[in-house]
């Protein structure tokens, strides 16, 4: 079957290796270094799931570890796992998934009812309609009450896979391999300070990977991939992907879960599936980055509303059209960002802009390439049921009060762009008094209780140059405290 | 997870140590007339402090040492470490 959604020589797959894979029991191919959500949307499978409670149709949000909906149900090697984010599961030879808390398929959903009797069943109505008859219970109600809940199904089988755990010190541990991590890290392990730089993804760069940005005279992905490769030749540097930091304790006590075997068919003799990792840092530096925005509209659930900075991340990364017909409504300059890339793969986009006048460099260039603007417009609602069919828009008045006349566009899906919150958990987690940014309407680390600092985007900072500025700053001035 | 320095070992963390209470407390004295009340005291009686607070830890997982902790007890901060037998000033 061909991937309709794959556009030839973009991303970073390896196109020499192509993959087969189950979901919902048909056969679908991918590439090497795609996600099941990627494969999927290549091949143009929007619907992946169905919400808990009124059964409406899910498909894919984001495109990695802030995935909201695609959750399915993981197959590998005689296993099964629940509750897989389809957008951070990496594909596989013979990778097999199924759409959970549906029945009996995901596009036609029984379950699906209670959307449509929703004004019959308020919160709690359960607690009151069950109690009578009481001989009902045991044999009718608790075996389809327990049918209806949960997502996924969890193995009742032994688990054969081993799980590791090790400590690990050092005199700094960068989470986020961004343009302020690879910068960081690099300033500080010339420095000679024992370093264990920590990515989530299975590539490293961050935001450089997706953004057209140039530093020096390269492109940003080769620039951190010359980084990466120098600080991996380096005996006091760790370098580790598929390695998320998710737990920050006291006395700068950090832990890391890393994925050895999940994006292999089959674990390798003598690995473990799962590695933790008790991290004992001298400092940590926090460069977790930020993740877009959604902006709220009626429908903003059906299948073909996702982030526009996941829809450019499909884009860039991975090769994959969204849709051929996009609407990114944007209320800052980001969303430019994804149409301009829309653009320059050959598809239209019409971009719509909350905002009355805006001005900057990245607006003149989406003008310049002939990209439809339509500034004071917002989107009211999406239509369409399974997968988005027309938007709903109108023009917003200056104080965002009034609705003009609504009109019907065609689109197949909506890129949503509203603005960035700084990913600060670990910081919170430290015990950091968090403070509130005007300027971006958001929360920023403040003081800091641990040794610990946030930098580039997780800091509330989007501007690239001032990011490498202070990381590498930042880096050399840790590193020279520790020795 | 703490990170406590023994005196005899050095820095190793919470998970090789064993608490072992209030390290103020004073056994009352032998050979002497002790109400149920003052043994009360003694054995049962501990108050729940918030800042800095003195505290008996034991290097179960290593030496195997009883040793004195200052400890805050609100941000976890340890501030010194004693030998079981050293007077805390």
């Amino acid at each position: 079957m061909s991937q309709k959604f794959r556009i030839e020589n973009v991303g970073l797959i390896n196109r020499d290796k192509k993959l087969s894979f189950k979901f919902n029991g048909k056969t679908y191919y991918g590439y090497e270094g795609d996600t099941l959500a990627s494969a999927l949307i290549a091949n143009g499978v929007h619907l992946v799931g169905r919400s808990f409670k009124y059964h409406r149709p899910r498909g894919f949000f984001g495109a990695g570890v802030d995935e909201p909906y695609a959750i399915v149900q993981l197959y590998r090697n005689g296993e099964t796992e629940p509750n897989i984010k389809a957008t951070e599961q990496e594909l596989f030879e013979g990778l097999e998934a199924k759409s959970v808390n549906c029945w009996p398929s995901v596009n036609f959903d029984i379950g699906a009812i209670n959307n449509f009797l929703k004004i019959f069943l308020p919160a709690g109505f359960y607690y009151k309609t069950f109690m009578w008859p009481k001989s009902f219970w045991y044999w009718i109600y608790e075996p389809f009450i327990r049918k209806a809940a949960g997502l996924g199904v969890a193995s009742i089988k032994h688990d054969k896979e081993r799980y590791e755990h090790k400590y690990e010190y050092c005199d700094l541990l960068i989470a986020g391999s961004g343009p302020s991590g690879l910068a960081s890290a690099y300033a500080a392990a010339n420095n000679g300070a024992k370093i264990i730089l920590a990515e989530d993804k299975p590539r490293f760069g961050g935001s450089l990977l997706t953004s057209d940005v140039n530093i020096g005279n390269q492109s940003g992905k080769d620039w951190a991939d010359g980084i990466i490769a120098e600080l991996k030749t380096m005996p006091n540097v760790v370098v580790k992907n598929r390695s998320q930091i998710f737990g920050y304790y006291d006395h700068n006590m950090l832990v890391m879960s890393e994925n050895v075997s999940d994006h292999l068919p089959k674990t390798k003799k003598y690995h473990p599936n799962k590695r933790l990792w008790y991290i004992r840092a001298k400092q940590v530096l926090i460069s977790s980055g930020s993740i877009e925005r959604p902006i709220v509209f009626g429908n903003n659930d059906t299948p073909g509303v996702m982030l526009s900075s996941a829809a450019k991340e499909y884009l860039k990364v991975y090769g994959v059209l969204v849709g051929r017909n996009p609407l990114v409504f944007t209320n800052n300059d980001s969303g430019y960002e994804t149409a301009i890339e829309f653009k320059k793969h050959g598809v239209d986009p019409i971009v719509l802009d909350s905002r009355k006048n805006p001005e900057s460099e990245i607006i003149s260039e989406a003008k310049n390439l002939g990209i439809s603007i339509k500034n004071s417009y917002v989107v009211v609602a999406a239509q369409g049921y399974k997968k988005v069919k027309s938007a709903d828009i109108a023009s917003i008045s200056d104080d965002k009060k009034q609705l003009g006349k609504m009109e019907n566009v065609k689109c197949d899906c909506i890129c949503v762009s509203g603005f960035w919150t700084p990913t600060i958990h670990l910081a919170s987690q430290s015990g950091n008094k968090t403070k509130f940014k005007e300027e971006i309407d958001a929360f920023v680390p403040g003081q800091s209780k641990q040794s610990e600092i946030t930098l580039g985007a997780a800091n509330g900072v989007f501007s690239l140059e001032e990011t490498l500025k202070t990381s590498f700053a930042a880096g050399s001035e840790l590193s020279k405290k520790n020795n | 997870m703490l990170y406590i320095k023994c005196p005899h070992c050095g820095m190793r963390p919470q998970t090789e140590f064993s608490y072992g209470g209030d390290a103020t407390v004073k056994r009352p004295e032998l050979n002497k007339e002790i109400s149920d009340h003052e043994w009360d005291d003694f054995v049962y009686n501990r108050k729940s402090l918030r800042g800095k607070h003195l505290e008996l830890w034991q290097h179960i997982s290593g030496c195997r040492q009883w040793i004195k902790v200052e400890r805050d007890t609100a941000t976890h901060e340890i501030f010194k470490t004693f030998k079981a037998d050293e007077e805390v000033a």
